[in-house]
């Protein structure tokens, strides 16, 4: 009975499109046979459309659980229930409903309590997802392995309110009192009356849209940035519709807001939902909450903030993300062993209670816009961002790798002196990845700040006895030579003389004395000079002549006691040659290593 | 009994022979091997300044063990290890100076226990405890941080034999890292409670360590380590309750002479407990 009047209401909306309803205004439904009104139908839909009785966002998550159970979790309430149904693809939470389909049938549950509302079969069809306005839920389905799309628009008690089958390329529709929205090869939005199945009006986008959705009462169609269904949207054509991009950034797996709608979302997260972009557009002008955006990166999250989409904060988890949303202040993660964690969204602390499935999960989708619990925490409980930073880069996980080197280039890069004092801390650090200590080492050598952290850190010895390890010597050398800080020369010329410096150090500390040792460095350098002009090793001999020009630079009785050295027999061949006169100009470093 | 007694007599005999023997061998070989003439000394200081580096390292080997031709020719050793040496001469030059014990050369034997090559530094680090002088100290503590295992072993013994009781927490330290030559010099330092610090480890080190600790420790004068402080580290080494202590105490109790009564009685009660 189902199948008839589901065949019945396809021919209705056929019989609807042929006719075309006799407004000359309005194009044939999902007809190529179009010419651009200039907004005018649209304009027209947009100024009739009543929001005030769309649905709100049913703050919910719901996932896909190891044993491939749905399980939902309200995220303000706190219950938690569980369906068992096969599943095809990942389910969708839409107008308060949890919209599934497994083993052909497709299934919509109460998203707060697990309770079934309906199920139709519908064969094994593609299932792109779904819109509800709170009456109504349309669904976007494929045909088959073609192109063509079905949409169906299923009432509360199950039944086929409208049936559209079309052979276009359809992405994922939103339905908002009796108007199906429906994005189409990529660049339009046909707004259809449920009621007739006519085409009430048509919106051509200037970038690529594949997704209609409701969010928060709002619509909004998209995939690269966002649109917003408002009043602008008649100008759409003209590039002047309400529209929201994230700012662009470099971040690890090329992570994206939206993938293209025909691409079906398996039950279990994939590389996609593990790198993936976060943000919430809304508000007057449209723009994102806060400035704010987000990323993911399997078991870290980052947080962003302004136009050039600056690093606030980064978060490290046991586990990967496997699926979240962006809220008002905030962000909700799902993570692999079924914690869903709400960041706040300016410092990243996670806020409210601790919330969880209880087992592992595979995906999940979150539904929630506002109103869930976003605490901000105090001050002084935030780890500064390069703490925050270390924790990521001094971990071990080889997945982890392409967002270690993004954060080492942040850390790099950034104006705070504490920068300087995390990438020290990284060198030493024994659990910092190899190639991490020399980026660290590369982007400590150059840093002209945190001229206080280097000094400071010039003071750790090597001490078997009290189990102490020195830091970078000879990349803080370099640094603070660079930097022209004299402070440096003494606690230098400790390591200079310490045996533990590695000769590649002492090279970079040499190097470093010949433009910050003074007077009071003489007899140190003179007693380095003394006690290993006889040896044999070329980098040790390179520090060595090094030295004895700083000696000849700086005067004294120290100076003729080097040159007395010069020719003699026990100063090394290798030495020799580097025991140039005093140059005219201070000596530049020179590549050591 | 009477059995037992004339076998360790006799046993006690053998040793004693056995030592005197070790003892002569060892006196001859340490005795200069010829009477040292001017030209000798000559010889060996020519090699010094020659300048070459073969000759040199032969002229301070020519040293080694030659007290007189290493006085004379001490002040040119000293100014070559001032002005630098190859690795292997700077050694040997060390090892001349540690047996000649003279303090005056403190300063240049300290600059040697920071040289990059780890021989140079245990030669300078062990020479230093026998030339003590000024710089030793100071010198020595510094070394007992080394990255060698050996230069702070010799840095432990060094201290001890100085006296630096100012080093004693350092020691306490460094015994923990298994510098085990530590031990033997807190029990040549420690005062009174500060032995402790000692005992309190004797469960924990090899035996062999704290027996050579506790035989340095005993022997020191009672005006220097009060008998009370002995007879508790007596009953330290009772409480390891293990038969190689009780043999020790033995040994100990037979060795006595010496001793003030209270250790002998501690001695004796530590050795007689569970012997057979």
């Amino acid at each position: 009975v189902r199948r008839a009047i589901g065949f019945l209401a396809t021919l209705g909306a056929l019989g609807a499109v042929a006719c075309g309803g006799g407004n000359e205004l309005r194009p044939k439904t999902l007809s190529n046979d179009w010419v651009d009104d200039n907004g005018r139908s649209i304009g027209e839909v947009q100024r009739k459309t009543d929001f005030s009785k769309a649905p709100k966002n049913s703050n919910t998550v719901v996932a896909v659980t190891s044993s491939g159970k749905v399980a939902g979790i309200d995220l303000v309430g706190g219950t938690k229930w569980t369906y068992a149904h096969a599943l095809d693809a990942r389910p969708r939470v839409v107008g308060g409903l949890v919209v599934g389909i497994g083993n052909g049938e497709l299934f919509a549950l109460d998203a707060k309590t697990g309770a079934k509302v309906w199920t139709r079969t519908v064969g094994r069809v593609p299932f792109f997802g779904a819109g509800d306005d709170g009456q109504t839920t349309v669904v976007t389905l494929g045909q088959g392995a073609g192109n063509g799309t079905t949409l169906l628009a299923v009432t509360r008690d199950g039944s086929v309110r409208r049936q559209v089958e079309t052979d276009k390329t359809c992405g994922v529709a939103a339905v908002v009192m009796d108007t199906i929205f429906v994005p189409w090869s990529n660049q339009y939005v046909s707004a259809i009356g449920l009621s007739t199945g006519e085409e009430l009006g048509r919106v051509v986008f200037r970038e690529k849209i594949s997704h209609a959705w409701l969010d928060n009462g709002q619509l909004y169609f998209g995939e690269i940035g966002v649109y917003r269904f408002d009043e602008n949207i008649a100008m759409a054509s003209r590039g002047k519709a309400s529209h929201v991009k994230i700012p662009k950034r470099e971040l690890p797996g090329s992570p994206r807001l939206l993938l293209p709608a025909r691409d079906v979302l398996a039950p279990a997260a994939d590389a996609f939902d593990r790198a993936h972009l976060y943000a919430y557009p809304h508000g007057r002008p449209f723009a994102l909450d806060g400035e704010r955006s987000y990323a993911s990166y399997f078991r870290t999250s980052m947080g962003f903030s302004g136009r050039d989409a600056k690093l606030q904060w980064v978060s490290l988890a046991p586990t990967s993300v496997v699926g979240g949303k962006a809220v008002m202040g905030g962000v909700v993660l799902c993570h692999e062993d079924g914690s869903v964690v709400i960041h706040e969204g300016n410092t990243g602390a996670a806020t409210g209670n601790p919330i969880s499935f209880g087992e592992p999960i595979q995906s999940c989708v979150v539904d929630a816009s506002e109103g869930i619990p976003i605490a901000r925490p105090s001050a002084s409980a935030l780890a500064p961002l390069a703490s925050q930073i270390r924790a990521v880069l001094v971990d071990k996980d080889a997945q982890l790798a392409a967002v270690q080197k993004t954060l080492m280039d942040e850390i790099a890069g950034s104006l705070d002196d504490s920068a300087t004092e995390a990438l020290i801390a990284l060198t030493v650090d024994r659990r910092t990845p190899a190639p991490l200590v020399a980026e660290a080492k590369k982007a400590l050598a150059g840093r002209k700040l945190g001229a206080q952290y280097m000094l400071s850190a010039l003071e750790a010895r090597n001490d078997a006895l009290h189990d102490t390890k020195a830091g970078p010597v000879g990349t803080l050398a370099l640094a603070l030579a660079s930097l022209q800080e004299k402070k440096a020369a003494r606690p230098l010329l400790v390591h200079l003389l310490d045996p533990s410096t590695s000769v590649e150090d002492v090279n970079d500390i040499a190097t470093a004395l010949a433009s910050l040792a003074g007077e009071s460095e003489r007899a140190g350098l003179l007693q380095f000079f003394e006690l290993n002009r006889a040896t044999t090793n070329d980098v040790l001999a390179h520090a060595v002549a090094t030295v004895w020009v700083t000696l000849r630079k700086l005067g004294g009785k120290e100076a003729d006691v080097a040159l007395k050295l010069k020719d003699d027999p026990f100063t090394s061949a290798a030495v020799k040659p580097g025991l140039t006169p005093i140059p005219t100009e201070p000596p530049k470093a020179e590549p050591t290593k | 009994m009477g059995d037992v007694s004339a076998a360790l007599w006799k046993s006690a005999r053998a040793a004693w022979a056995t030592t005197t023997l070790l003892l002569l061998a060892w006196s001859a070989q340490a005795q200069p091997k010829t009477a040292v003439g001017r030209t000798e000394v000559a010889d060996v200081t020519r090699k010094l300044a020659s300048g070459d580096e073969a000759q040199v390292a032969t002229g301070i080997e020519e040293c080694r063990g030659q007290k007189t031709i290493a006085t004379q020719a001490k002040g040119k050793i000293v100014e070559l290890l001032e002005l630098g040496l190859p690795a292997q001469a700077a050694g040997s030059a060390l090892d001349v100076l540690g047996e000649l014990e003279d303090p005056g050369t403190s300063a240049v034997v300290a600059k040697y226990t920071i040289h990059r090559d780890t021989v140079v530094r245990r030669s300078a680090t062990k020479a230093l405890g026998r030339v003590r002088g000024t710089q030793a100290t100071s010198a020595l503590r510094h070394a007992l941080t080394d990255a060698d295992a050996e230069v702070r072993g010799f840095a432990a013994a060094g201290l001890g034999a100085l006296g630096a009781h100012d080093a004693l927490s350092e020691l306490v330290l460094a015994v923990d890292k298994r510098v085990y030559e530590a031990a033997t010099a807190i029990a040549q330092l420690c005062m009174k409670d500060e032995c402790a610090a000692l005992t309190s480890r004797f469960g924990r080190l090899p035996f062999d360590v704290t027996s050579a600790a506790m035989s340095v420790a005993l022997f020191r004068k009672s005006s220097d380590l009060p008998d009370a402080t002995k007879v508790k580290m007596i009953e330290a080494i009772r409480e390891l309750t293990s038969p190689e202590a009780k043999r020790f105490l033995g040994e100990l109790r037979d060795k006595s002479k010496g001793l003030s009564p209270a250790v002998v009685t501690a001695l004796q009660a530590g050795a007689k407990e569970g012997s057979p």
